[in-house]
């Protein structure tokens, strides 16, 4: 598929975490394509590896069609973006420069998921938490664009509604998911405080 | 497990019999020690023990009429009684004088007396058993003791004169009278006063404390089957009435009724105690229940014709005798009781009853003189034995009660938990089971859907590549169609799929690019809807399904450039129903390719989830299809 492709070209492939994190370090490369079930752990390990040897490259991970809950979890802890396995090739390079220049992926599932989880943070006026973080709540805005999203509305259709331009939105969708992998890490702050690990 | 039956069942105490026998014999030998060894007279040489009786009634010795009386010896028991008198003068001369004026400080004793006295030495006024106007003070049980000086004793001629008072003519009479130094009568005086006087009291004090707390204990409890504690409290505070006659010197009362009081006591005293035994023992005979009280009210009536010869005439010879009888009928009982039962309880009180009619037996004898009359009077004693027995069985028996309504309790507590937690665990199984039924069932129904929908895909794709003119084009299409269903039913099954417009999202990103190759431009109108009560993923796929189906009609035979997918509340019949409409713009359903196999479909569907489907078709306008959810279908 990439040797068709003008933009992009292949530089390794691996089936394994030990191999792959090998080879990663000797590339390190710009975009890396990651499957979460590996045979010999969680791909999240490989999106952790690449942010504590500040790699260049954007992980982008490949997904089946039913774990859109593990992307979340995925992005939370760095990666750029994620592809549908069953997408044309077409698509597939598309989505890679898209992410690639900034753009973030999303769907009415993830859109939904994230209004869940922020709406379980705690808020400031719960005795039980100190401090919170008004940079880790969604503003009312990406409130709203996430509803959209959730509804099935596209960002282009999004950004006509609300009288946006397309890159604003964009900016939200990653500002959301900035927010939520920060507030993930700040949350096992929180479960640590109140485990009183801390 | 407790049986609640044994709880009414009277209680069963454990006792060790040797421990109660043996403090029975301690009781017995250290009431006779100690009744023998305070029992003391003074020595013989001091009586005095001949006098003159004067029948005057006269205040002062002065007044008393020379050389006019009648010899009598001491103690004299007799005279008054022969002359119908209730008041009198003795005049005992003192003949040895020699042996009292060494001594200072001197002593009548008067050891046994029913009335009172007043004593004169010479014309010398020495004092009082109390008061000597009427009512006159009585001392039934009282020893008395009176001081004089030797300088009070003329060289010769010298006499004490005592002047009696008593209620009847046979209770005046007058004992021993013994003069001697203080040294000698005081402490024989102290002894008998302790033996006759404060243990008496002490007695009564324990009677009406057992008595009051027996009461309290009934007053606890309260329940019918457990009476005898009001009737034991009741037969103590009676007999503490009667043993008050024998330290009482001054009687509130008339003494007549007093008299009365104190016969009609003591037999109340026995009835009470019959009834008791009856209800502790929980078998007896009604019927002689009730004779005994009636019979005991009916006896008592005589009492009410005031006089005091007939009441002390009726109470010690006609109502004693009954009373005695019901003794009698109750030592029988608790004998049968015991023998029948083996219930020790009844076998120790009826031990106590027995050593008290030991102790009459002895107090009979010594009045009639068989025992030597100077012997002590121990009957009363016998009263704190049965107190103790009867009290400590009665306390048992409460404790014993308490202790078993707490292991009831306790026993139940038990029960309780043991059901809740059986119910509990019941209540899992249950639960459990329920939901391996639904698992069950939702597996059948996932099979039923892969079989259906990618199964029946798959198998077409199979036939498609059996023709030979079949392009991979085509495979691919069907291939992707199976793909596309087997995404749906991944998609229902996830659970934030339950609300529609999220279905309709996840559906749009699914077919959007169908639409796009299509040609046809796609216009969304989503907006919220209410939320449907069970919108499990049954009926997900099947909402998926019928979109699908309408989506790929519209792509394969309406011609269609337009599509519009809108969804948006509707108030249908006061309620809000969510409607979602699928709109194009093409042929209208007599397109040239109609499919009447995809329509079956959808309403067959729609039927299953309990939504209406509606199919409006203008020609050359296009279709609409619309499907509507109302909440609790």
């Amino acid at each position: 598929m990439l040797d068709s492709s003008q933009y992009l070209s292949f530089s390794f492939a691996s089936t394994n975490i030990l191999d792959g994190l090998q080879k990663l370090k000797q590339y390190a490369p710009d975009v890396l394509l990651l499957d979460l079930g590996l045979p010999d752990g969680s791909g999240i390990d490989a999106i952790h590896y690449v942010n504590d040897n500040a790699l260049p490259t954007g992980v982008i991970i490949l997904s089946a069609f039913d774990d859109e809950k593990h992307v979340v979890e995925a992005i939370s802890a760095g990666a750029v973006g994620y592809l549908l396995k069953a997408e044309t090739h077409q698509s597939i390079e598309t989505s890679i420069l898209q992410m690639l220049s900034g753009g973030s992926p999303i769907s009415p599932k993830i859109a939904r998921d994230l209004l869940g989880y922020f709406r379980q943070i705690p808020s400031g006026s719960d005795p039980q938490v100190e401090t919170v973080d008004e940079g880790i709540r969604l503003t009312k805005r990406e409130k709203e664009i996430l509803t959209k999203i959730a509804k099935g509305f596209t960002c282009k259709e999004i950004s006509e509604m609300e009288c946006l331009s397309y890159h604003t939105i964009a900016t939200h969708v990653r500002n959301i998911y900035k927010k939520l992998s920060v507030s993930s890490r700040a949350g096992a702050v929180f479960e640590a405080y109140n485990l009183r690990l801390i | 497990m407790l049986d609640p039956k044994d709880l009414l069942s009277p209680v069963q105490e454990t006792h060790k019999l040797h421990l109660w026998l043996g403090c029975y014999f301690a009781f017995i030998v250290i009431a006779v020690f100690a009744s023998y060894y305070l029992n003391v007279l003074p020595p013989p040489n001091s009586a005095l023990d001949s006098a003159s009786y004067i029948a005057s009634t006269v205040n002062h010795p002065s007044e008393l009429p020379k050389n006019r009386g009648k010899w009598v010896s001491l103690p004299d028991m007799q005279t008054a009684k022969q002359l119908d008198r209730t008041e009198g003068w003795y005049k005992l001369p003192i003949a040895d004088v020699e042996g009292l004026v060494d001594n200072k400080s001197l002593g009548l004793y008067v050891p046994t007396l029913n009335s009172n006295i007043e004593v004169f030495l010479n014309d010398r006024w020495l004092g009082n058993g109390g008061r000597m106007q009427e009512p006159v003070d009585r001392n039934f049980n009282n020893p008395l003791i009176f001081n004089f000086s030797h300088l009070d004793l003329a060289k010769e001629n010298n006499a004490f004169y005592i002047h009696i008072k008593g209620l009847l003519p046979r209770w005046t009479y007058l004992s021993e009278v013994y003069a001697a130094p203080q040294s000698v009568l005081r402490p024989v005086y102290e002894k008998q006063k302790l033996l006759r006087v404060n243990l008496i009291i002490f007695t009564t004090i324990a009677l009406v404390f057992t008595s009051l707390f027996t009461a309290f204990l009934w007053l606890l409890r309260r329940q019918r089957s457990e009476s005898y504690y009001l009737w034991y409290s009741v037969a103590e505070m009676l007999w503490a009435i009667h043993d008050a006659n024998l330290f009482i010197k001054r009687v509130p009362f008339p003494d007549t009724i007093w008299e009365s009081l104190v016969t009609l006591t003591i037999g109340w005293s026995i009835l009470c105690f019959m009834l008791f035994i009856h209800r502790y023992t929980g078998q007896f005979n009604a019927r002689t229940d009730r004779w005994i009280l009636r019979a005991g009210v009916v006896l008592s009536l005589p009492f009410a014709y005031q006089e005091l010869e007939w009441v002390v005439f009726y109470g010690y010879q006609v109502w004693l005798f009954f009373i005695l009888g019901v003794g009698a009928y109750g030592g029988v009982f608790m004998l049968r009781h015991y023998m029948k039962t083996k219930d020790k309880n009844v076998l120790f009180m009826l031990l106590a009853c027995l050593v008290m009619i030991a102790f009459g037996v002895h107090d009979l004898l010594a009045t009639q003189a068989i025992l030597p009359p100077s012997s002590p009077y121990i009957m009363s004693i016998s009263a704190l034995l049965i107190i103790l027995v009867i009290s400590s069985l009665l306390i048992r028996r409460f404790v014993a009660s308490l202790d078993i309504v707490e292991d009831y309790n306790e026993s139940l507590k038990r029960q309780v938990l043991e059901k809740s937690e059986q119910l509990q665990q019941e209540y899992q199984k249950g639960q459990q089971l329920r939901k391996q039924q639904i698992l069950s069932l939702e597996r059948e129904r996932i099979m039923r859907d892969i079989h259906d929908g990618i199964g029946g895909q798959l198998i077409t794709t199979l036939a498609v590549l059996d023709n030979s003119d079949t392009t991979m084009l085509q495979v691919k299409e069907s291939l992707q169609i199976a793909l596309q269903d087997l995404r749906m039913v991944i998609d229902s099954l996830d659970g934030d799929s339950q609300e529609i417009t999220v279905i309709l999202g996840t559906l749009r990103m699914r077919l959007g690019g169908l639409l796009e190759q299509a040609n046809i431009e796609l216009i969304w109108c989503v907006d919220d809807l209410p939320m449907l009560a069970e919108f499990g993923p049954e009926k997900s796929l099947n909402t998926m399904r019928i979109i699908q189906e309408a989506i790929a009609n519209v792509i394969k035979h309406s011609g269609a450039t337009k599509l519009a997918i809108s969804a948006y509340p509707e108030l249908i019949d006061d309620t809000r129903a969510a409607v979602i409409t699928i709109e194009d713009n093409g042929y209208g359903i007599f397109g040239p390719r109609q499919n009447g196999r995809g329509m079956v479909n959808m309403k067959g569907r729609a039927q299953k989830i309990g939504a209406d489907l509606s199919i409006i078709a203008t020609a050359a306008q296009g279709t609409q299809v619309k499907l509507t959810f109302l909440p609790g279908r």
